[in-house]
């Protein structure tokens, strides 16, 4: 993990204790890995210079999967500045963590290092272990196609390789079955996985903002004078 | 179509014409007199009703020249009135009730529902004569109520707002309910009615009864078991609010355990927190449940049923998912005691009677007919005794009791729920062996068992409620109540009542404006909201029409459609299937309370709904609110009870963040913050288009979207096949090119693809290989989980 050099003094540093890092020349404070990266503000600090996360913002552009603004809610009142700060994320693309203390903040930081490149497993819904179940399960994923339908499918054919393989006149003819269920099931069963026009290689490209910074700048410039 | 009906007669030739309709007492004549003419809250003491008053309000009304709503009844309101005054039922579908409405009349209608048709133009606002809201009380629980009067109101100034309640101690929990209600209701005038009004006084001092209050003392055996229980309560009580200080828990106090309205209270309080409580907490509650239970059953039910109930919870299996209180001493004595109430010294069968038996056997042979006699006009077999009873099951007990004794009651009991006897005391020695017979019958039985004592008057069981007893015609001339005072609370009834009303009828001040008649209450609260126009916009889409956003219609439980609507955003609700607002066509908004955030992202659900919001929305965002009523500091714990900590959801909130990069978070203090930002985010951009939101669904992608790589149905079920995982999905669909292209592969050539051999071979089998089901999953023994909410909330 990756630190910029400006971030030292930062109290939040002291409370990473859980991944190594070191200091590098980087673009935003810090980056975890190759994809995600933050920025971290103080409210405080904001209050007392609001352009710097606009200058910040604007460097780093569109870099990295994931840009992260941690936020560390050091005012009493901070209704007003996070909320200023959430349009800024929402129209740049940036998502908004909150932390209440340098403890936490650090906890933040350290979390995106750990879970970088951990699969989703944990935040999603628990799956049986039984293939049966599974083979059921994935079936029954299949919008018209219910669980009795797929016990159906599965007693009547034997393996998935001869649900696959079967035509769709045949699907229909089994109970429970009628001509738009075996429709559905058929066009999704043969369905390619790739979409059309996608390549075998994953691109980089993003699809463009509708705002550019310009406006963005001029956007931030108008709530700064209104506050 | 508007004709209010007698809107110049004199309001008492009204009055005199309802006679022969629904006969009132004199007082509720001037309640109905005074809430005739005025728009007006009513509040009236526990025992009386308003539903002679109410009746006849909706009678006179009745006329397809008026149409007049009634909400939030509950059903048997509902049902009673729907009789009294034969109504037709509102129909489901909401173009029939557009017609039904139109027909005029008197309808009831869920606020929900009406909400829903307001804003839908269902309902021809300018025609509606009036709106009666019952249960007034409660109309600051829930937004709806105060929504749907908004929305009459803005269109609609002369129509009349009648409140009705008979709690007033509902008014008398946090600051200002009164006013607060009042304002809620746009109405200006209160009229109370406590018992001891003058007029209520006069009406039914002439038929007066002479009372007898007649306390019936536990048994020591009962006062112990008491004692035993209520200090297990406290034990639970203060180990519950250790864990949960910064929770308001002032309510959950261990005398507050046993009245009926704990249910209550726990849920108000912590069902929105219910997914930031650990586990011990819920147990907690959980136990304190049971414990009520004990409570109750000690003293309405019999010795027997006691000692069952109790007994059920003396077994390893309840000891592994208590939360601590089994092993307290006093839980020792409890079992101790509740046994030595069945069993005595000898371990043989010996219940002692519920206290309550002899006493009423007692007034029952004896104290009655000897009244009876000693009057020269009476006639002890043209006597009727009506016994009241708080439910069911003291009334059959009570049949039990006087038709089979005492002992062979207790005798009955302990066969029916199976506890073990191994002998007998030797007063059942003449009890024969046969099982009893049930009687149902109230005829009289002339037995001269030596215990139990029939009588031979026609005693009526009847568990008709307190209030109806008031307007029944029944002539009974004696009347035995049976009513629980614990033995905490020994509080005169009519103190009690006359500081109920003090606290409401001190000086209020009510603005003027405060019925809604004038536009002057709109405009104070922002209603009409004048576009800037910005030179320097003109470059973007600036629409002209009022801004929109499509709620979905779940979301109407919250606060935040009528704060949208305040704002001045018009709202369409709509059942749609992802996400719960939609400010434009591309941003579409989850909405979760800190405790949804942690149930959704425990559960699963949220990555579900994350991942159909980014499938067909450019701009998904995941609004996280926070509870207002909590300081702002206190929020960055996400969990309430002190012994878990929020680590665990702080990573997986972070790990959502990472597989839905383009997911937006928005951190809400409160819904009227949220208004705000919906407001500002919908700033110069169009508004959304009903029919899109309605189309998408689970299964498809919008069609412009770019964001999926893959055609989902058949990545959905990919994913889902025994040997793909969340890391080798991605190499399978860029390789695997379809299934058809899967099933011919070696298993050689699907390693390659998969590149792990062991998931290529599971995979491979899962495919050519004939599955068979498991056999059926063994037991788990271990704790209990609690994922589920204690109460169902019943909206």
């Amino acid at each position: 993990m990756k630190f910029l050099l400006k971030q030292r003094g930062n109290p939040l540093l002291k409370h990473i204790t859980s991944v190594p890092w070191e200091y590098d020349d980087i673009v935003p404070d810090y980056e975890v890995g190759k994809t995600i990266c933050l920025l971290f503000l103080s409210l405080r600090y904001h209050n007392l210079n609001p352009d710097y996360i606009h200058n910040r913002l604007k460097e780093l552009g569109k870099k990295y999967d994931l840009r992260v603004l941690l936020v560390q809610v050091d005012l009493k009142d901070p209704h007003a500045s996070l909320k200023n700060l959430t349009r800024i994320c929402l129209l740049t693309d940036i998502t908004l963590m909150l932390a209440w203390n340098p403890e936490e903040a650090a906890k933040v930081v350290e979390n995106y290092k750990i879970y970088e490149n951990k699969p989703p497993d944990r935040i999603m819904e628990k799956i049986e272990n039984d293939p049966h179940q599974k083979i059921i399960n994935a079936l029954s994923s299949i919008k018209p196609v219910n669980k009795t339908d797929a016990m159906t499918l599965i007693k009547t054919f034997g393996t998935l390789e001869n649900i696959i393989k079967v035509s769709e006149s045949r699907l229909a003819e089994c109970p429970g079955f009628g001509i738009t269920k075996a429709k559905k099931l058929y066009k999704a069963l043969h369905e390619p996985f790739l979409k059309k026009g996608q390549t075998k290689d994953k691109k980089d490209e993003f699809p463009d903002e509708d705002l550019t910074l310009e406006e963005l700048e001029k956007i931030v410039n108008e709530n700064q004078d209104i506050s | 179509m508007n004709a209010k009906i007698q809107e110049d007669e004199n309001v008492e030739n009204t009055v005199s014409n309802l006679k022969n309709k629904f006969p009132m007492l004199s007082f509720e004549k001037q309640i109905f007199i005074d809430v005739f003419e005025k728009d007006a809250l009513v509040i009236m003491a526990k025992g009386h009703n308003y539903n002679n008053i109410v009746a006849n309000l909706l009678w006179v009304h009745k006329d397809p020249g008026n149409l007049v709503l009634v909400i939030n009844s509950n059903d048997n309101e509902e049902k009673y009135f729907t009789e009294k005054n034969q109504l037709t039922p509102v129909p489901t579908l909401g173009n029939e009730r557009e017609r039904s409405y139109l027909e005029g009349g008197i309808h009831f209608v869920s606020t929900r529902i009406l909400v829903v048709d307001l804003l839908k133009n269902r309902v021809p606002i300018s025609h509606i004569t009036g709106i009666v809201v019952l249960r007034a009380h409660t109309v600051l629980e829930s937004c709806q109520e105060a929504f749907a009067l908004r929305l009459y109101r803005q269109k609609n100034k002369t129509g009349f707002i009648k409140a009705f309640s008979n709690s007033p101690i509902s008014f008398t929990f946090g600051y200002h309910q009164v006013e607060k209600v009042m304002r809620a209701l746009f109405v200006t005038e209160l009229f109370l009615w406590p018992r001891f009004h003058g007029n209520i006084i006069r009406n039914l001092k002439s038929r007066q009864a002479q009372a007898e209050e007649l306390h019936i003392p536990l048994t020591t055996n009962m006062s112990y078991i008491q004692t035993c229980l209520l200090d297990i309560m406290n034990y639970t009580v203060k180990q519950l609010k250790s864990i949960n200080r910064s929770l308001d828990m002032k309510e959950i106090t261990t005398e507050n355990c046993i009245t009926k309205k704990f249910h209550k209270i726990l849920q108000s309080q912590l069902d929105c927190v219910w997914h930031q409580l650990s586990t011990r907490t819920k147990e907690y509650i959980q136990d304190l449940k049971i414990l009520r239970s004990m409570i109750i059953n000690l003293i309405h039910d019999d010795a027997v049923s006691l000692y069952a109930l109790v007994s059920k919870y003396r077994t390893p299996e309840y000891a592994q998912i208590n939360s601590g209180w089994i092993l307290l001493e006093s839980a020792e004595q409890l079992f101790k005691y509740a046994k030595a109430r069945v069993f005595n010294k000898k371990n043989e069968f010996d219940p002692e009677p519920s206290p309550k038996w002899k006493y009423l056997s007692d007034l029952l042979s004896q104290e009655i007919p000897d009244e009876v006699n000693k009057k020269k006009d009476s006639n002890l077999s043209n006597t009727k005794i009506l016994i009241l009873c708080q439910d069911n099951r003291t009334c059959s007990q009570l049949n039990h009791f006087l038709t089979m004794g005492a002992n062979r009651y207790l005798l009955y009991t302990a066969f029916k729920r199976e506890i073990p006897i191994n002998a007998v005391a030797t007063k059942y020695e003449d009890i024969k062996n046969t099982v009893p017979v049930e009687t149902k019958d109230k005829t009289d039985k002339k037995s001269d068992t030596k215990e139990g004592k029939s009588t031979d008057e026609g005693t009526r069981l009847d568990d008709s409620k307190y209030e109806e007893l008031n307007t029944e015609e029944s002539r009974t001339n004696y009347l035995l109540t049976l009513t629980q005072s614990s033995a905490h609370c020994s509080k005169d009834n009519a103190t009690v009542n006359e500081s109920l009303f003090e606290p409401i009828s001190q000086v209020m001040v009510v603005p003027s404006y405060q019925d809604g008649k004038t536009d002057e209450y709109f405009q104070l609260t922002n209603e009409e909201e004048v576009q800037p126009t910005d030179s320097r916009k003109a470059g973007q889409n600036q629409s002209k029409e009022k801004p929109l956003v499509i709620v979905d219609m779940r979301e109407f439980r919250s606060d935040l459609p009528s704060l949208l609507h305040k704002r001045g955003i018009n709202i369409e609700p709509v059942t749609i299937a992802i996400g719960d607002y939609i400010l434009t066509p591309d941003i579409c908004v989850e909405r979760k309370s800190i405790s949804d955030l942690i149930g959704s992202l425990n559960s699963g659900r949220l990555y579900t709904q994350c991942t159909q919001m980014c499938r067909n929305y450019s701009r998904p965002i995941l609004l996280i609110e926070f509870d207002q009523n909590k300081p702002f500091n206190l929020q960055g714990h996400f969990v309430v009870s002190t012994d878990i900590s929020g680590a665990d959801i702080q990573q997986k909130l972070q790990l959502l963040t990472i597989h839905f990069p383009r997911l937006k978070l928005v951190w809400s203090p409160s819904p009227y913050a949220t208004a705000e930002l919906f407001y500002e985010l919908k700033q110069g951009r169009n508004n959304p288009n009903i029919a899109e939101a309605i189309a998408l669904s689970g299964e498809n992608t919008a069609d412009d979207m770019n964001y999926e790589r893959y055609n989902i149905l058949v990545h959905d079920f990919v994913q889902k096949l025994p040997g793909v995982t969340s890391k080798n999905i991605n190499r399978i669909m860029n390789k695997g090119i379809s299934l058809d292209h899967l099933i011919t592969l070696t298993k050689e050539e699907l390693s390659d693809v998969v590149e792990n051999k062991n998931e290529a071979e599971t995979l491979y089998s899962i495919l050519h290989v004939k599955a068979r089901p498991m056999d059926a999953k063994e037991e788990k023994f271990g704790k209990k989980k609690f994922t589920g909410k204690l109460y169902r909330s019943k909206k």
